[in-house]
């Protein structure tokens, strides 16, 4: 058959006389709805069950104001230690050829991946070995029931993370502009200065942010290895579960509404600053 | 026939203003224009990606503005061939009889003839990622033929591929329109590669569409400067028009005028002419409207003709053809060429 | 004199970069060893110890064992471990089922569709990841004991709260989040046109996305489906808050089902982990930790095998 005339033929139909219009989109614009509605539901009942009298009247109390402090002051000093640690690593991880590189990207994946829980309750064991119980020894710190511990923790759960994020930044710099850099005569530690870092300036500090709202979270590794000693240690995730145990119904969600208020602060912020970068 | 009314649409980036196109059965039409023209927007307005702010389409009399791309029956074949990379050729071929639930003999029948006129057949097991640029193509074009569309769309079909591959290619695509007789618009932005293979043509700009045609009209009448531009008009330059009986004289200053029977017109003009129209004249004929002299100043060889730039009264582009027996002329040579009146083009300025 | 040279070779242009990629290469090396010392520094809580049951508590979790010889190694032969990692097993994967039923869609909406208030949406997905995970327990407390979907509760006559569906509401809430964040990644790297071309051929969009966009977006759905899992297994705060331990509740409390399936007489891993702990079994405890950190190895490692991404950013 030649195919002659092959389209004067008419358009196929097949069996499908009537055309049915999928259902498809609708279902996944209800999912989203549905998914959005339930979020916006968890998030609005805590606020709802407070009101607002009773809002301004926590927002007077002295014991909010301690652990919000706290919590502030941890989370920024581990989020600290992670970027020493983290962006290095993160460049090394994304530049330099690294041997066993899947062995080392699984690695640091690991402590991301495992539950925060787990890691306080290795850290309970690792605190009285080497090389910890020597720095602690050093510094004359004690980490159970010590601000000192909370930010331990807080490192250690976030350290990989910033490094994976960091990572993901330096990703985002077209390796062409270093080569230029160092073939127009500039040393490393200066194309770092003046073409890298300029350039993944916004996914640093969005990762910067992110970091920090994740260690403002943590409290599952507080649990087991710091202990939750009031005044000291308890932040404000670990709070909403100590006064939940004691019954402090109204406590507890005030713990919970700030906690969620700096999560979504810190995510908006993540999207101002980060644009088209991230996820979304 | 296929026909676009009075479409317009506003994407932000791209935007469509006041289509209107008719495409007749069995044509092979080429919509032409720069990047950033609205071509590929027209398109997706047509396939049924984009919905029109206004204006509606009308395919074989059914008007389809309102109808969903998969009741359309209109095939496409973009720009990268989006061969489903989960499926072999031949999956990739039968997809569409698969979605209108046709027998399963029928299928594999329909879908072994359309693969044996594109000479494919060899390759019915093999997966997109091992096909060459040319073997893409023609399984996309397969793929689109096989559910025997109204109308086929091709999106730069010959962008991607190297010049002599797609010469080769639109010689194929042009056999195989004439051998299924179906009717095609191909949207491209070289000129070149247009006159390859048109029935006619469509010169899209900015949004809207600047001339209808066949490549001679679009050659020997373009509408306006900007399709003269874009069909390589050369040698422009301004000049005030004076109505004659033929046509007009345009005074280009300095006491030189050139003759055109393009129209009668007044005023402010550009005027232009092809190089491949201007003739070179032997001898030391007498000037005049039509015959201008001057030095030539620098040569291009190309392959089959060439280039002389030529500072005469205004400097001038000439195409000298390659013949045996006759040279062509030298750098420094003082040679006369006449401007063909009937080869000037002009355009009022204030277009 | 030595000294003096060394100085010069260090504050050399050459020097200092050999500096800096020292210390790069510093930052990954302290990662790795810290990560690979914090797990082998505990390896030795796993080596064989006889500890008898004693408080009283304890024999509340084996109510038929009294004095079990548990060593930690051999947790394995505890049936109490094992009855913990099939509540986790079951709870995570119709979680991950749940979530993959009513994310995917949600994801592929969030990819193609003009979804009015996307960057929103996106903040709030990207705030309920990083919400502490009491947050969220008390979030779902709230809800379901003095919100509005108390009085449905009421009517339905259902318990949500410390029962088996509540674990699975409160692994539920993050396994969408992260699920939905890796689904439209992986949409996303599906090109657009070729869902065109599949509607053009007289696909129905169904059609276009089952036959077209989900295989070539295989490897990057079941990464998402790997994490989603991941997460709902590691799920322990809002699961503590939400529901508690099971061993204080009375029989009663649970559904048929639940007490058909043996899942009331164990927590799920991660709380379980913590009451062994909490009670002073901690060699126990260790090792349902280790047992948790091998489920995450593996995931981490299925992960990376399908070319995924491990965390949402």
């Amino acid at each position: 058959m030649t195919g002659e005339a092959l389209l004067h033929k008419g358009p196929r139909e097949g069996k499908r006389g009537r055309t049915i219009r999928s259902a498809w989109p609708a279902v996944c614009v209800v999912c989203v709805a549905a998914i959005l509605g339930a979020y916006l539901l968890l998030i609005a009942s805590n606020a709802v069950y407070l009101g607002l009298s009773d809002a301004r009247w926590f927002i007077t109390k002295h014991r909010l104001w301690v652990r919000f402090w706290l919590t502030i002051r941890t989370a920024t000093l581990a989020t600290c230690f992670s970027m020493i640690v983290g962006v290095p690593a993160g460049y090394a991880l994304s530049r330099l050829r690294l041997p066993c590189r899947t062995l080392i990207t699984t690695l640091i994946d690991l402590p991301v991946m495992v539950p925060p829980a787990a890691v306080g309750v290795f850290l309970l064991g690792m605190v009285h070995i080497f090389p910890v119980k020597h720095i602690s020894n050093l510094l004359g710190l004690s980490f159970a029931h010590n601000p000192a511990g909370v930010v331990l923790v807080q490192f250690v759960v976030t350290v990989a993370f910033c490094a994976r994020l960091m990572k993901a930044s330096f990703d985002g710099v077209n390796p062409r502009f270093e080569q230029v850099s160092r073939s127009l005569g500039a040393s490393l530690p200066g194309t770092l200065r003046r073409v890298t870092l300029p350039l993944a300036r916004n996914g640093i500090i969005a990762g910067t942010i992110v970091v920090w709202a994740r260690a403002a979270a943590e409290w599952e590794g507080l649990m087991l290895f710091v202990g939750g000693t009031m005044g000291k240690t308890d932040v404000m995730p670990f709070s909403v579960y100590l006064d939940w145990n004691g019954g402090m119904m109204g406590w507890v969600v005030v713990f919970s509404l700030v906690c969620i208020v700096l999560a979504v602060v810190s995510m908006a912020a993540v999207r101002l600053i980060g644009g088209r970068s991230y996820a979304w | 026939m296929i026909e676009a009314k009075n479409i317009s649409i506003d994407l932000g980036e791209f935007h469509l203003r006041n289509i209107n196109l008719a495409i007749n059965d069995g044509e092979y039409m080429v919509l032409l224009g720069p990047t950033g023209a609205g071509k590929t927007v027209l398109i997706e307005c047509l396939i049924g990606i984009h919905r029109p702010a206004t204006g509606r389409m009308i395919v074989r009399g059914t008007d389809v503005t309102g109808l969903y791309p998969e009741e359309r029956n209109i095939g496409y074949v973009p720009q990268d061939y989006a061969l489903f990379p989960n499926m072999t050729v031949k999956k990739n071929i039968a997809y569409g009889l698969h979605a209108r639930k046709c027998p399963r003999d029928e299928v594999e029948a329909e879908a072994r003839t359309m693969m044996k006129l594109l000479g494919i057949a060899h390759l019915h097991h093999r997966l997109p990622v091992h096909l060459s640029g040319g073997e893409q193509q023609r399984t996309a074009l397969a793929r689109a033929l096989v559910t025997r569309p109204r109308i086929l769309l091709l999106d730069e079909p010959l962008s991607a591929l190297d010049e002599n591959l797609s010469g080769e290619l639109a010689a194929e695509l042009r056999r195989i329109q004439r051998n299924v007789g179906g009717t095609f618009l191909h949207v491209c932005h070289s000129f070149e590669e247009a006159s390859e293979v048109a029935d006619r043509v469509a010169i899209m700009n900015q949004g809207t569409i600047a001339q209808v045609g066949t490549i001679d009209q679009v050659l020997s009448r373009p509408a306006s400067l900007f399709v003269a531009q874009f069909t390589r008009t050369q040698n422009f330059c301004g000049g005030i028009a004076h109505e004659t009986n033929t046509g007009c004289r345009i005074d280009l200053g300095e006491g030189l005028t050139i003759d055109s029977t393009y129209g009668r017109f007044r005023g402010p003009v550009t005027a232009a002419v092809r190089p491949e129209d201007i003739e070179i004249l032997n001898g030391t004929p007498a000037l005049g409207p039509e015959v201008l002299r001057g030095r030539v100043e620098s040569m291009r060889r190309k392959a089959t003709y060439t280039e002389v730039r030529l500072a005469a009264s205004l400097p001038l582009i000439v195409y000298h053809p390659h013949q045996p027996g006759k040279a062509a002329p030298a750098p420094g040579d003082q040679i006369a060429v006449r401007l063909p009146p009937q080869a000037v083009k002009v355009f009022p300025i204030d277009q | 004199m030595h000294g003096r040279r060394l100085l010069a070779g260090l504050t050399s242009s050459r020097g200092k970069a050999q500096i800096v990629t020292a210390g790069l290469y510093a930052g990954v090396v302290v990662l790795v060893l810290g990560a690979c010392w914090l797990f082998i520094c505990n390896f030795d809580q796993l080596l064989p110890r006889e500890k008898l049951i004693q408080s009283a508590e304890m024999a509340k979790w084996r109510p038929t064992d009294e004095h079990l010889k548990v060593f930690a190694g051999g947790v394995w032969r505890d049936p109490a471990f094992w009855r913990s990692v099939n509540v986790t097993v079951v709870t995570a994967t119709i979680t991950a089922a749940i979530a993959a039923l009513i994310g995917i869609p949600a994801a592929y909406a969030l990819s193609r569709y003009k979804v009015p208030g996307r960057s929103l949406i996106g903040v709030l997905f990207s705030s309920v990841i990083v919400l502490p995970s009491s947050s969220i327990g008390l979030c779902l407390i709230v809800m379901f004991q003095y919100g509005p979907l108390h009085n449905l509760q009421e009517r339905l006559g259902l318990h949500v709260v410390y029962s088996l569906p509540g674990i699975i509401a409160v692994q539920l809430v993050l396994s969408l989040a992260m699920g939905i964040c890796a689904w439209k990644a992986a949409f996303d790297s599906v090109n657009p046109r070729l869902e065109h071309v599949a509607r053009s051929l007289g696909g129905s969009p169904w059609r276009a996305f089952w036959t077209v966009t989900l295989p070539t977006a295989k490897a990057g759905v079941i990464a998402g489906l790997i994490l989603a899992w991941t997460r709902a297994a590691a799920e322990f705060g809002g699961v503590l808050i939400f529901c508690s331990t099971f061993a204080e509740r009375p029989l009663a409390a649970f559904s048929p089902v639940t007490k058909l399936l043996q899942l009331h007489k164990a927590d799920p891993l991660a709380v379980n982990m913590w009451s062994q702990i909490e009670y002073g079994n901690i060699e126990y405890g260790f090792a349902v930790g280790f047992a948790l950190v091998f489920v995450s190895a593996a995931s981490v490692y299925a992960i990376h095998k399908l070319g995924g991404k491990t965390y949402v950013w």
